[in-house]
């Protein structure tokens, strides 16, 4: 069976623009109370990061204090280092003198006598420049022997060993030159532990 | 246009602006939140930078006596002024103490080197070896730092006449 409505059109027109409306109302209505819940939700969730900020912010603080009472010892330590390093330039790797001098006099045999004794130094060699007198040219021989036998020594080298009886003596007289390498440079501080309290 | 119809009109309008209005807010607050996040992220950071530090500085703080006198030391090794007159006294009484009488010192021209302004010294001295170890000694691990450079040592009449070319230093 056919269904016929008999009402006019522009009543039905009218109708289904009011109820476009009605449904328009609603799904903005739903959308706004969406929108407002979300709202209330995202400020919600905003209490609990701002509280968590503010807590470290202070702990932040608190620390900041707590270094800021010990930040004259960072400048004192930093000090230390600073003087250190510049007292490391200062010293630029000089030997150990009190070594190098016990090193090379305790080697010398009796019959030499050494009259006189230059001393400098390049990089980590004591260069020194003997000269003396011995009772032969053996005895210079046999002192070169050792110091070269020392593992300490470079560089050994005679510039002359020559009979003193030009100059009215009865031995002969040298000059050596003689390079000490120190495998340990001098150390100004001597290494302490450090006891703790 | 119907009452019913103009109501239901501004009702759509109103819920729009409500609508857009509490988007935009939403957005903000969102925004928000991921920038609490971030500055969280960034003071948590800072946090543990200062607690490293902080345990840094207290073991500073535990070694603070050892520390103080390394300065102390430190400091007059290398002294900010050149103070010619101390380092004449130390090697006088250097020389004193080991009984090999200073002949002659003589302060030659300062060189600086960045921070480091070094004091050619020249030095005499005049004894036996035992006494010139003692001062060797006494000058190497004296109060004031002394780099010696060269040595000559000669034998004349039975003396030992010791020449020292060495350097003394002070920071600028």
């Amino acid at each position: 069976m056919k269904h016929i409505s008999l009402l006019p059109y522009e009543y039905k027109n009218r109708k289904r623009s009011g109820r476009i409306l009605e449904i328009s109302v609603v799904v903005m209505g739903i959308a706004a109370g969406i929108a407002v819940f979300i709202f209330v939700i995202a400020s919600v969730l905003t209490v609990m990061p701002e509280t968590e900020l503010k807590a470290i912010k202070a702990e932040n603080e608190l620390l900041q204090s707590d270094i800021d009472a010990l930040l004259p010892l960072k400048e004192l330590s930093d000090n230390v280092k600073k003087l250190g390093n510049l007292v490391e330039k200062a010293v630029n790797g000089q030997p150990d003198w009190l070594e190098v001098f016990g090193f090379i006099t305790a080697g010398i045999p009796d019959s030499i006598r050494v009259n006189v004794l230059s001393a400098s130094y390049s990089g980590n060699t004591a260069i020194l420049s003997i000269r003396g007198t011995a009772e032969d040219h053996g005895a210079v021989a046999g002192w070169m022997g050792v110091l070269n036998n020392s593992g300490s020594c470079s560089d050994i080298s005679l510039n002359y060993s020559r009979s003193e009886t030009a100059s009215g003596g009865n031995g002969i007289e040298f000059e050596l030159n003689v390079g000490i390498i120190r495998n340990e440079p001098f150390k100004l501080f001597r290494e302490v532990p450090y006891e703790q309290e | 246009m119907s009452r019913n119809n103009s109501i239901m009109v501004v009702l759509i309008v109103l819920f729009s602006i409500i609508f857009v209005l509490f988007v935009y807010l939403a957005i903000r607050q969102a925004a928000h939140i991921n920038a609490l996040s971030s500055e969280i992220s960034a003071v948590q950071r800072e946090i543990s930078q200062r607690r490293t530090l902080i345990a840094q500085l207290k073991e500073l703080k535990t070694n603070e006596q050892f520390l103080r006198k390394q300065h102390d030391e430190i400091s007059t090794l290398i002294p900010k002024q050149p103070y010619e007159g101390m380092v004449l006294m130390n090697l006088q009484k250097s020389a004193d103490d080991c009984g090999i009488p200073m002949v002659m010192i003589r302060f030659e021209k300062r060189s600086e080197e960045g921070e480091l302004v070094s004091m050619p010294l020249d030095i005499s001295f005049s004894g036996s070896y035992p006494e010139f170890k003692d001062l060797l000694s006494e000058i190497m691990y004296g109060s004031r730092l002394i780099r010696i450079n060269e040595l000559d040592l000669r034998v004349n009449d039975g003396m030992l006449e010791v020449d020292i070319l060495a350097n003394a230093f002070y920071s600028k």
